[in-house]
């Protein structure tokens, strides 16, 4: 049977009554956990499980699946419309997505962001479909050093999100890194500055802290004077999608986010948010339009949200095809699998084909759905960005705490989320920007991680490196990337500025 | 007459109803471990098996943290009536860790659905045919053999520790801090020489032939796969078992403990139980309930507290 | 809701914004100096074995060194005043009703575990409604019961959380 006939089979079982019931509740409760702060969807596809349990293992595959990147979907719709990260991978969609929403584009951002999500999550299926084992095969053979570079190579880009200053982006980028330290050490298992608290223990969880420095800061600045007039008084249908110049502007960033989360997808760890803010620093950097980014360039949404969705569904690869869970939430998925007898893994797609295929042909159906579901939402969502702050205050002020607390059920975090809140207003006021405080506390676990695992297997012998040849690879592009960039940016502005 | 014949009904009714209600709801269950992890796996499936004896649904919350300290010292605080529970696999040593200043003695220890052996593994490509010949090999070099393992303080570490004294040989650590898929990730991709790792992480990897199984950490040949050489009887008797254990806070009342430690033995009994664990190579002793499951919680601290001890791992 | 939104300092006195701007920066150099030490102590690591102190060292030695330039810096800027731009007006009203807000904010951690989240979210929504300017009685009642309500529907009857319960429910 050849691929198409799969596929083709692969939809006969996923319309199913049971799977496309679960395929339904799955995004649609992704899309509300992904809009809720602080529940992700680690949370709710861990209270589904059980759930999953009664149906077969197709139908609770779908619906954990439809969860996790129903969530990518949820995620932006917050950040876009006040500024609060729906989940970890929607940070960077708050910087330029809620500046649209006060310039009353917040219709167009919503609009952009399902859009993207669809086409990126459609694309990361179709790689998925097409490359799956020779993907999870490359995976595999990605050892520490290759990680390493890898990120390395992502430190580089995200290093241009410094913000205007950069030295201030520099201390952000330090403070945020030490941040990610505290906690017991990953792998020399002693404590690093807990103080002797033992939630601290744990370390200091993101999304409090996230929801702190973009939300709860907002909350505050917003508290300063909340009866200042609102540019945004009604919403004309006209206004409420992209207008041309916009839609333009979205479709490379699209497609390019879509890769580069496909691309991102693959890493152990966070891929999601790693992708996003790869995809921004990089639509950042080639734009002829750098100046507006922070003040509401569509392309800041338009590519993040859109990498975020790719590579959710390829972080799917190394758990399907080898049975390994990169990522924490894959691991969840894994779980639900297993709870059913079933291994993923190198054998996965020759033993379980309609599983396989039906799963790959729910993606589809369930991306789509997304879509059908989000964007006649975009007109009620944007209306929201239009309540007044004495209404839109306080339900933001109880969700982002109920919401930190429920990411441990640790009343802590909600104490970390308005001290972050607090650190945000004053450090914002003074002229820093929260992105390179975020980019260091996301990324100083992540490359302490790979550096510290590298320099134990080297043992000493970094000669070593010679031998791996993909390392060697991803090392070599580091210049090449940063030169690409240059050109890229100084064309642009020789060839002029049009619009 | 009636009056007292009435009243003695009603007392009689309040002490059945006592006796017999318990579970009248759900049961919160902590696993002190990630969702999706392995752990957290063994504990979902068997609190499924449970399910169907108790008739009360479980409410499974992960707290993950500090080698299970974290959710442990939140189930310390919880009211001792049955309706909270907790899962651990190092509950006998934190306090030696230093990671929680109690010991299982601290609870009431509901017993022990399963025990694993660890595997020693070699990605399939590896020159080395039997543990013997890795041994020898590591001793002419040491320091040279990557040996793929958990955190500082984690199961696998301590089991990778105990063999390194055992035989004498240095191995290179590479310590991952994402846990034991990680093991099966560089070990089927040859980037370490050897690991140790329950079966369960490493399975896809072997069903695939990209891991081989050098020895197993058991008493006795693994049930489910008799083709496993134990380490003891190639001559290098190490025999350590990770387990997953059920703790309750310490002072449950008696009837309720009794139940559910009688429940524990039946369902480890129990056939589905049973053939779960071959499936996984791991086993389960219905009589590690209650006491006996405490007992040998006692056994396996004084087992593991040298090997903690020698490798530094003891808070002082 | 406001102009365009640039970075720039409040409408006060520009001496005030950059006393403000020196003493952030010398209470981060302060804080890293204070981790060097203990980050040492936690042991930096060989060329085998990377030790945990290494990055929390590096990354306040980072911090030191930038915090220490830039409020060198900010003593040497001169005075700029930037008329093109508009600068928010903040009086003394907007500072009370930050610190009123930031009042609510504590208030629901404090309060739940002592009276229940459906008490304290009621109480924190109203406090909050109120300390936005929220007038009259009613209509912010109304919207804390829904609020409450919302809560309650959402993470403990939909996704059946434990929610602390306190002594009430």
């Amino acid at each position: 049977m050849s691929g198409i006939e799969y596929l083709i089979q692969g939809f006969q079982v996923a319309l199913a009554p049971t799977n496309l019931l679960a395929c339904l509740v799955g995004v649609v409760l992704g899309t509300m956990v992904g809009v809720l702060p602080g529940l992700g969807p680690i949370e709710a596809m861990a209270i589904m499980l059980p759930l999953s349990i009664r149906y077969g293992p197709l139908a609770g595959l779908i619906l954990l699946a439809g969860v996790w990147y129903g969530a990518q979907y949820g995620g932006s719709t917050t950040s876009i419309l006040v500024n609060i990260p729906g989940e970890a991978s929607s940070v960077i969609t708050c910087v330029d997505g809620y500046q649209m929403t006060r310039k009353g584009r917040a219709g167009a951002a919503l609009t952009v962001s399902a859009i993207g999500s669809f086409v990126a999550g459609t694309i990361g299926i179709i790689i998925l479909q097409l490359f799956a084992p020779p993907l999870a095969r490359a995976a595999l053979s990605f050892g520490p050093i290759e990680y390493l570079a890898v990120m390395l190579l992502a430190f580089v880009a995200l290093c241009t999100l410094g913000g205007d200053n950069p030295l201030k982006g520099a201390l952000m980028i330090a403070f945020g890194a030490f941040l990610s330290t505290i906690g017991i050490d990953r792998i020399a298992g002693v404590q690093r500055f807990t103080m002797g608290i033992p939630t601290m223990m744990y370390g200091i969880n993101f999304i409090p802290v996230a929801v702190g420095l973009f939300g709860i800061a907002e909350v505050i600045r917003i508290a300063l004077n909340p009866y200042a007039p609102s540019p945004v008084k009604s919403i004309r249908l006209r206004e409420l999608y992209p207008n041309r110049e916009e839609s333009r502007r979205s479709v490379m960033p699209i497609l390019r986010g879509s890769f580069i989360g496909a691309f991102f997808g693959l890493l152990p760890g966070t891929p999601a948010v790693l992708a996003s803010f790869a995809s921004y620093s990089v639509e950042k950097s080639i734009s002829p339009r750098k100046a507006e980014f922070g003040k509401g360039a569509i392309e800041g949404v338009a590519g993040p949200e859109s990498a975020n969705n790719s590579a959710v569904v390829i972080a799917l690869i190394p758990l399907l095809c080898l049975g390994i869970p990169l990522a924490p939430v894959a691991a969840l998925l894994l779980a639900g699998l297993e709870m059913h007898n079933v291994t993923p893994g190198p054998l996965f797609i020759r033993d379980n084909p309609t599983i396989f295929w039906g799963f790959i042909a729910a993606m589809y159906l369930g991306n789509f759905l997304l879509l059908v579901l989000n964007l006649p939402l975009v007109g009620l969502f944007a209306r929201v960005a239009t309540l007044r702050p004495q209404v839109l205050m306080p339900i933001i002020g109880i969700f982002c705490l109920i919401g930190s607390y429920t990411t441990r059920m640790a009343i802590f975090d909600v104490w970390v989320m308005i001290g972050a809140g607090v650190v945000g207003f004053l450090l914002t006021r003074l002229g820093f920007s929260m992105v390179p405080l975020v980019i260091g506390m996301v990324l100083g676990n992540i490359l302490e991680d790979n550096l510290r695992v590298t320099i134990q297997w080297l043992n000493g012998e970094i000669s070593l490196i010679w031998t791996r040849p993909i390392a060697l690879t991803i090392l070599a592009l580091i210049p090449v990337y940063v030169v690409f960039i240059r050109l890229a940016g100084r064309k642009v502005l020789k060839s002029g500025v049009s619009d | 007459m009636l009056l007292i014949f009435a009243i003695s009904v009603f007392f009689f009714g309040i002490l059945f109803s006592e006796v017999s209600a318990y579970p009248d709801k759900p049961i919160k269950v902590i696993i002190c471990y990630e969702a999706g992890s392995a752990t957290d796996l063994i504990g979902r499936t068997f609190f499924q098996h449970i399910e169907k004896e108790l008739g009360q649904p479980f409410m499974i919350v992960n707290k993950p943290g500090a080698a299970s300290a974290l959710g442990l010292r939140e189930l310390l605080e919880a009211k001792p009536d049955g309706y909270t529970l907790g899962m651990s696999c190092s509950v006998n040593v934190l306090k030696i860790l230093g990671h929680l200043p109690y010991t299982h003695r601290d609870f009431d220890v509901i017993g022990i659905p399963l025990l694993t052996g660890s595997i020693l593994a070699v990605p399939s490509k590896s020159p080395f045919q039997s543990t013997k010949a890795l041994v020898e090999h590591a001793k002419a070099n040491p320091g040279k053999v990557r040996m793929s393992t958990t955190s500082k303080g984690a199961v696998f570490w301590i089991h990778a520790r105990y063999f390194e004294r055992l035989t004498g040989a240095k191995f290179n650590m590479i310590i991952n801090p994402g846990g034991a898929s990680f093991i099966a990730t560089q070990l089927g991709g040859g980037h370490a020489d050897v690991g140790f790792a329950a079966y369960k992480p490493l399975q896809s990897q072997i069903e695939a032939g990209n891991i081989r199984i050098l020895g197993v950490t058991t008493e006795k040949r693994v049930q489910g796969f008799p083709n496993w050489p134990t380490l003891k009887e190639q001559g290098y008797d190490m025999v350590v078992t990770g387990w997953a254990g059920i703790v309750a806070p310490k002072g449950l009342p008696s009837d309720v403990y009794r139940k559910l430690v009688s429940i524990h033995a039946k369902v480890a009994g129990s056939k589905g139980w049973q053939d779960y664990c071959t499936a996984t190579g791991t086993m389960a002793y219905p009589e590690y309930a209650g006491e006996e499951a405490a007992k040998f919680l006692d056994q396996d601290a004084e087992i593991q507290r040298p090997i903690l001890e020698e490798i530094g791992a003891v808070q002082k | 809701m406001f102009a365009e939104r640039e970075i720039v300092p409040f409408a006060g006195k520009m001496k005030d914004f950059s006393r403000a701007e020196f003493i952030v920066y010398c209470v981060f150099c302060a804080a890293a100096a204070a981790i060097i030490v203990p980050s040492v102590k936690l042991g930096l690591g060989g060329k085998e074995e990377l030790g945990p102190g290494l990055l929390p060292f590096l990354a306040s030695l980072c911090v030191l060194a930038t915090g220490a330039v830039l409020a060198i810096l900010t003593r040497l800027r001169r005075e700029k005043v930037n008329p093109s731009a508009e600068l928010e007006k903040i009086d003394r009203k907007g500072w009370i009703r930050v610190g009123e807000i930031l009042f609510s904010f504590a208030v629901w951690p404090l309060l739940v575990g002592v009276i229940g989240y459906i008490i304290s979210t009621f109480l924190v929504s109203l406090g909050m409604a109120k300390a936005i300017g929220y007038k009259g009685w009613l209509r912010p009642i109304i919207l804390s019961i829904s609020i409450t309500f919302c809560i309650w529907f959402i993470f403990g009857f939909m996704f059946h959380l434990d929610l602390p319960a306190g002594f009430s429910f």
